[in-house]
């Protein structure tokens, strides 16, 4: 562990940084689903400037911001090509085999970079500006309305904070046991096929063994200490939604409607 | 093959707002055939410099330098390295994974170029050498052993090798005292047979019994290097910095400040039960 992975939670005190989690989820909830609904160069323009400011205003790093979008170059280079290539057979510039590059593919393929990258931007800012707790309990309360048809949203929610609070312990102790094999031989970085699949296994029995070992020693020590399912379960804080919260709210709200109505207009 | 570490400092995450310096400036030299102790509160940046050594890390600042060769220079071999440098970590036995022992304690040599022959010689003499019995435990699957013998298992998995150099990380923690005592003394044995050691420990009477030279850091510095009983010398400063002194030495202290004439520089039992005898002999 070198590198801080992408998304990871960088504790701060900005505007965005002390909303609601509950509200955050909601508002990436409403943006992701309006960056699907745009298809006007204007609405780009307009989700463009909003995730810009909403970088701004959460204080990370514009390189932090964009690193699951680097991250995933290639994969957006594929799915530019596959689009431009095969997207439409319309004034196709010329035509080989299948492959018929078009002004239209051209447009298509721009598009769907655009929405995906602007969809990780806006996860991103979720995920570094909000606790992974914070966001379990923001899940848990958004989906309490579940329970009326006999979902055990409690649990979820529980599984969801176990995982997520088990991470790091995992990512460290794969760490360790890689330094550990790799100590005693193992060529985790050899380019051979054969040498790399052979390496998979002294990775993966021990990563087993240690998450069962951990997984059950959870649950003896959740038992001891009175735990009988997370239904009916109460929290140590709670916090009622701030007029910031509200109006941050209403201000995603707005912005989405205004792209909904060029929407409907174009 | 002696290990040189030249004004080595390492940074966590640099650049981020979890940036983290676990070493600062670290110089050291450790000669072919010592036994060096390494001591430390947990966070001080032993378990960094353990890994920086055999070229699991790679410094952020300063060379470490290795038979003369800069381990993290481009075009260095380090394959070479680790077939030479074997390093015991905190609960080796999560390592094990194998169907049988005997094929665990194997993984390591698959590499190794050693004949079929050889390596069967060397997995029988290093699942001997930590003090199981070969023919019994050796078509056991290594996940039905009880947690001391998976630890042996392990260690074997990294002596098998041979190496030249041996860096221990806690290597007694969760051991039972019959444990921990063949398990100093195994480390001694190889260190009269040329093997260097190089252990992190917080049990001082250990160390103070095997080792010749002690190594502390705090916070990342280097605060001691010096022969155990100089290391061990200062006890104020060594509690001010929350490192555990052996049982030995603390008597020894204690009876020198009851006005009793013990020597400053006694560390191990051995040294300390004549004046012990002494003092009841005389009846005080």
């Amino acid at each position: 562990m070198h590198r801080l992975p992408t998304g990871m939670y960088l504790p701060g005190d900005s505007v965005i940084h002390r909303l609601d989690s509950r509200i955050k989820l909601l508002a990436l909830f409403i943006v992701v689903v309006s960056i699907l609904f745009i298809n006007s160069l204007i609405g780009y323009e307009i989700m463009v400037v909003f995730m810009a400011v909403a970088v701004f205003l959460s204080g990370i790093s514009l390189k932090v911001a964009l690193n699951s979008v680097r991250k995933l170059s290639w994969f957006f280079l594929l799915i530019f090509l596959m689009n431009t290539l095969f997207y439409s057979t319309e004034n196709a510039w010329f035509s080989f085999w299948k492959v018929t590059p078009s002004p239209a593919g051209l447009m298509q393929g721009l598009e769907v970079v655009l929405r995906v990258a602007l969809a990780l931007i806006a996860s991103n800012i979720m995920t570094s500006t909000t606790a992974p707790m914070e966001i379990t309990n923001a899940i848990e309360s958004l989906i309490s309305p579940l329970k009326l048809i006999g979902i055990p949203t409690g649990q979820i929610a529980m599984i969801l904070s176990i995982a997520i609070q088990f991470i790091p312990t995992l990512s460290e102790e794969t760490d360790t046991i890689r330094k550990a094999q790799m100590a005693r031989g193992a060529r985790f970085d050899s380019t051979k096929m054969t040498e790399k699949a052979e390496a998979v296994m002294p990775l993966v029995v021990p990563i087993f063994l240690a998450a069962f070992k951990r997984a059950d020693e959870l649950s003896i020590a959740m038992e001891a200490r009175g735990y009988r399912g997370a239904s009916g379960r109460t929290r140590k804080k709670f916090d009622p939604l701030k007029y910031q919260d509200m109006s941050a709210l209403a201000v995603v709200i707005a912005i989405c409607a205004v792209l909904l109505i060029i929407r409907l207009k174009t | 093959m002696p290990i040189e570490i030249n004004h080595v400092s390492y940074t966590y995450f640099p650049g981020t707002v979890f940036e983290a310096a676990a070493l600062r400036d670290v110089s050291l030299r450790i000669e072919d055939g010592e036994y060096i102790g390494i001591m430390g509160q947990t966070g001080c940046g032993k378990s960094t410099l353990i890994q920086l050594m055999v070229g699991l890390m790679v410094p952020s600042e300063g060379k470490i330098i290795v038979d003369g060769k800069d381990i993290n220079e481009r075009g260095y071999q380090r394959e070479e390295l680790r077939k030479k440098a074997g390093i015991v970590f905190q609960y080796p036995e999560v390592q094990l994974f194998e169907t049988t022992v005997e094929k665990d304690v194997a993984f390591g040599l698959k590499h190794s170029g050693l004949s079929k022959t050889e390596i069967a010689e060397n997995v029988r003499w290093a699942i001997e050498t930590v003090g199981l019995d070969f023919e019994k435990i050796c078509a056991e699957s290594p996940f039905s052993l009880s947690g001391g013998e998976k630890r042996r298992v392990a260690i074997a998995g990294i002596l098998a090798a041979k190496p030249k150099f041996l860096i221990l990380d806690e290597p007694i923690a969760g051991l039972d005292p019959k444990g921990r005592k063949d398990f100093l003394k195994l480390s001694g044995d190889l260190n009269a047979d040329g093997v260097t050691i190089i252990m992190v420990s917080h049990n001082a009477d250990a160390l103070a019994e095997y080792a010749q030279r002690v190594i502390i850091l705090d916070d990342g510095r280097l605060i001691m290097d010096a022969p155990v009983k100089e290391a061990f010398r200062d006890v104020e400063l060594l509690r001010d910095k929350g490192i555990g002194i052996g049982q030995a030495r603390e008597i020894a202290h204690l009876l020198t400040a009851c006005g009793y004439p013990v020597p400053e520089d006694t560390v191990r039992y051995k040294e300390l039960l004549p004046f012990l005898i002494g003092i009841g002999k005389g009846g005080d």
